[in-house]
């Protein structure tokens, strides 16, 4: 009797313990506890989501890893002092979300920028050719033909060929038809980046799709900085660069 | 061995080219995204010729008067839809009491509209089951303009029962039995009547709806429970958000009642997807001008290839994959990799080998990733790493053509192979709920407890795995006696196993996996299986990598376990076991055929079909007929149900091979009932073949 006694208040003890950390789910084996989790962080996010709509304050939430710039100014200096060695600033002008990113990688043209969050563009000679981890990324692209005029800074038009991946994960492809005509050149001066730049501006169509380019290119064929549309949901990105 | 390169291409290819429909799948116009009060695509009570968009799935729940009902639809094929319904009719019956009702709907778009005449679709309500709500129809539906649809039509049944004009024969009484079988003799027979109704867009958001009804409600109204004072019905639909849709209307001139619908479809997930880190990028090899570090001297001294086994083991571990073995030559690079993150195998591999670039000395040249699962090797992606350097930013489809996809050669696992120690004790404390649908008491029984749960590997391939759960609220106990069965109670006596089993011991087994041979895979598992019972069950399954039909058998000897759900066993015991075919046709539907003993010891098969997305959403439903008579089955005849598996992936936007699922059936009963055991081999061998690598491969440089 005694013994059975025990038992369950071993049981109400194990099972109150067990529900204190385990409504979230816990333990090494991921499989088992993702659903809870996933479910939890759902339910924190439409609280928050609410809360704020609640709150009133109808701006558009930061959906990215930092919040809106209080003070640009401080963000560059503290992004310079972070490394010695290149970095850019992306904003993504919908949401004001910023990341600062910096090289990890090389092949050939390309250049692959990431962020600590865990983002990644990658550039072919300053020319988005690729992004990751910002969801409904640009998965790849054939933009040669657009990055030697871009770089040469000459009047051009030709086909951008990018790949998305579609609802059911499928390779989907878009191309579109872009004019490149060359405009005015203006000081651009930012972080250590102080040069002349010549502004170019890029229009593409297919259809109901279409967007625009603008680079500022210096003499030796570097974007300094540049506003590039990366797809139909995530729109423009605005990156700066802050160092080459 | 080498994958059949035109079939995969082909795969990939409509992978680019089906951005808006799938295959063989044409648009059929004329769609709607309003649902009546049964929960079908039309207007109030009315039906129309309009069809939902491809793959749509709709969960409505209406209210009228004494009537409720929950209704699953299903848009099957851009011209066939299915719904199936569960419905209450309070204090319908004099006896009785509350009148609880299965039904299923089918509807087929026969016409498309085109510029002079309407689309024309032909429909069956409740065409198994007890028949209350049967009814047949034909129906045109014509859009004018944008906004405005114009829909008239004829109905048997229910649907002919207010002012006739006519009949065809004459219909049978409806009868009020056992239900589950096809009322097939009486469909379009007996008096018809016209129906016709209009809808009207006002804008985005707001649509009306009007109709001239053909159904009087007569049961209804003889018990009493509704009246019918006008054949006019109308109703507000609104859109709250895509996904959510409520309508209020008015019947008969004298019942006010109301729906929500919530309206998913496999191509539109909840969440973006990709959020995951971005992978590490490819370091290309110094110019080949650079004699020192393309030297293969490296092979001599074995503590680089130990240096590199844990480099690469520790940087896979990272992303969520596991190394089990690396084999390193002075030019190639063979591994096997555990993938347990993502739900496209392709996005392993490219993670690997992406890693790979960064580990291995210049001079390797070929990379051979092996998937295991379960510690049994699925299929070897073999690449050229020049490839891997020159198309990393090209398109996934580039990087497809220059792989071969074969078979992982079967050899007997080594216990060497173990390669991390840390991770072979894996446990989890998290949250469960289950659910006990139909019961004719109480629709809905719910459970909702904790699970602890742990698994131990033993060698690669043997693993034993444990849990015990503990109830904290639910209800799933309140029929501790079950209803009878005039079968040996294998599952109808599912309310005594929660009651008595608080804790419970789920299951406790010890399964071992294996490759006998060429196309074959095998498991045993012995312990306590499932919930009810324990024993021994084997397994042995054919599958080809590259091909749409396999093959499987499956063997156990199992006894029924005692209530409490700990050690002991009853007195009863049985042989049961199945050959299965599974067959995928390619179009993205899949079949499986298991012919063999069920539990309660009787003969019969199952066949099943589902509709399957690349994105991995299941849809799909099944039947069982054994050699036991309707009668001493029970309610619904012969079992039954649907179920649906939704990928984590889809709605989180997290990579996850994990996936929530449902089977709704109707009734659990005795008859036709199946063992169930964890880790079945095709569900997880399939996961590792040619058609999922194929078919994701879009995320090979996710």
């Amino acid at each position: 009797m005694r013994d059975q006694l025990a038992a369950r208040t071993l049981w109400s003890v194990c099972v109150a313990l067990a529900m204190a950390f385990a409504l979230n789910g816990c333990g090494s084996d991921a499989s088992e506890t993702e659903l809870s989790k996933a479910t939890a962080t759902f339910l924190t996010d439409t609280g928050k989501k609410l809360g704020s709509k609640l709150d009133g304050s109808k701006a558009a939430r930061p959906t990215g890893p930092s919040a809106a710039p209080v003070d640009p100014e401080a963000i560059v200096g503290k992004a310079l002092a972070a490394t010695r060695g290149p970095i850019a600033l992306v904003v993504r002008p919908e949401t004001k979300a910023v990341l600062a990113i910096s090289p990890v990688g090389r092949n050939g043209d390309y250049v692959t920028w990431g962020s600590a969050p865990g983002q990644g563009l990658t550039f072919q000679r300053g020319v988005l050719a690729n992004t990751r981890g910002l969801g409904d990324d640009l998965m790849a692209s054939r933009i040669d033909t657009a990055v030697s005029a871009i770089t040469a800074r000459r009047n051009a038009t030709y086909k951008r060929e990018h790949t998305y991946l579609g609802d059911l994960g499928q390779n989907t492809s878009l191309v579109v038809d872009c004019t490149l005509t060359r405009g005015k050149t203006e000081r651009v001066s930012l972080g250590a980046i102080n040069a002349d730049a010549v502004i170019m501006k890029e229009s593409c169509r297919r259809g109901e799709i279409a967007f625009n380019n603008v680079y500022w290119v210096d003499g030796n064929g570097r974007v300094l900085k540049s506003s590039q549309w990366v797809g139909q949901r995530i729109g423009s990105l605005a990156i700066q660069n802050l160092r080459l | 061995m080498s994958i059949s390169r035109v079939d995969f291409c082909k795969l990939a290819a409509l992978g680019v080219a089906a951005a808006t429909a799938s295959p063989a799948m044409a648009e059929v116009g004329t769609l709607t995204s309003s649902y009546t009060i049964y929960g079908t695509p039309g207007l109030i009570a009315m039906p129309t010729a309009e069809a939902a968009a491809d793959s749509e799935l709709a969960f409505t729940y209406s209210q009228f008067g004494p009537n409720a009902n929950g209704t699953l639809s299903f848009q099957i094929t851009p011209r066939l839809s299915g719904s199936f319904r569960y419905a209450k009719i309070a204090d319908f019956h004099p006896v009785v009491g509350d009148y609880f009702d299965r039904s299923f709907d089918i509807r087929y778009r026969v016409l498309n509209e085109s510029k002079y005449f309407p689309a024309v679709s032909v429909g069956i309500r409740d065409f198994i089951g007890t028949g209350i709500y049967s009814s047949e129809y034909i129906v045109a539906t014509k859009s004018i303009g944008d906004r405005l649809r114009v829909t008239g039509g004829i109905g048997w049944g229910r649907l002919g029962s207010y002012e006739p004009i006519g009949a065809t024969g004459t219909r049978p009484p409806w009868d009020f039995g056992k239900g589950g079988t096809v009322n097939a003799n009486q469909w379009f027979r007996g008096d018809f009547a016209p129906f016709a109704g209009v809808s009207y867009k006002v804008n985005d958001k707001l649509t009306l709806k009007a109709e001239y009804s053909s159904d009087a409600f007569a049961r209804e109204v003889a018990a009493g429970i509704m009246e019918h004072k006008s054949p006019f019905n109308f109703a507000v639909d609104y859109q709250v958000s895509p996904a959510i849709h409520l309508n209020a209307f008015y019947l008969n001139g004298d019942t006010v009642g109301a729906n929500v619908v919530i309206r998913l479809n496999p191509r539109q997930p909840i969440a973006r997807t990709g959020n995951e880190r971005a992978p590490l990028p490819v370091k290309p090899r110094p110019s080949r001008s650079n004699a020192e570090a393309w030297g293969t001297g490296w092979i001599a001294d074995p503590t680089n290839e130990t240096g590199i086994r844990k480099a690469v083991g520790d940087a896979l571990n990272k992303q969520g994959i596991k190394l089990q073995t690396l084999a390193l030559g002075t030019t190639r690079a063979e591994l096997k990799v555990d993938n347990r993150k993502y739900y496209s195998p392709a996005q392993a591999i490219g993670r690997t080998a992406r890693i790979l670039t960064h580990a291995m000395p210049p001079s390797v040249e070929t990379f051979v990733i092996t998937l295991v699962d379960n510690g049994i090797p699925l299929s070897t992606v073999t690449m050229r790493r020049s490839d891997i350097e020159r198309l990393e930013h090209a398109p996934a489809i580039d990087m497809f053509q220059r792989v071969s996809i074969d078979e992982a050669i079967p050899r007997a696992v080594r216990n060497s192979e173990l390669a991390r120690q840390d991770s072979r004790f894996r446990w989890a404390l998290a949250p469960y709920m289950g659910l006990s649908f139909f019961d004719p008491t109480s629709p809905i029984r719910a459970d909702f407890g904790l699970k602890l749960s742990g698994s131990y590997e033993v060698a690669p391939n043997i693993f034993l795995s444990g849990s015990i759960s503990k109830s904290i609220w639910g209800n799933l106990s309140e029929d501790p006696n079950g209803s009878p069965s005039a079968l040996p109670p294998v599952r109808t006596e599912a309310g005594r196993y929660s009651a008595e089993g608080d804790p419970a011991i789920s299951h406790l087994t010890a399964s071992m996996y294996g490759r006998p041979g060429r196309n074959l895979y095998s498991r045993v598992t012995v312990g306590y299986l499932e919930k009810m019972f324990g024993g021994v069950s084997a397994e042995v399954l054919w599958k080809p990598v590259d091909s749409q039909l396999a093959l499987g058998a499956e063997l156990a000897w199992v006894k029924k376990r005692d209530y409490d759900q700990l050690f002991g066993f009853q007195d009863y015991s049985v042989v049961t076991g199945h050959v299965s075919a599974y067959y995928d046709f390619g179009n993205g539907f899949t079949g499986q055929l298991d012919v063999g003993r069920y539990l309660a010891g009787d003969y019969g098969a199952t066949l099943s079909i589902d509709r399957t997305f690349n994105n991995g959403w299941k849809i799909g439903g099944y039947v069982t007929k054994t050699n036991v008579s309707a009668e001493d089955f029970g309610e619904g005849s012969f079992d039954k149900g649907i179920r649906l598996s939704i990928p984590f992936e889809w709605a989180f936007g997290t990579p996850s091979r994990g996936a929530s699922n449902a089977t709704l059936r109707s009734l659990s009963r005795d008859g036709g009932a199946r063992l169930e055991v964890d880790g079945r081999l095709f569900e997880w061998v399939d996961e590792g073949h040619g058609d999922a690598l194929a078919s994701r491969w879009g995320r090979f440089w996710r």
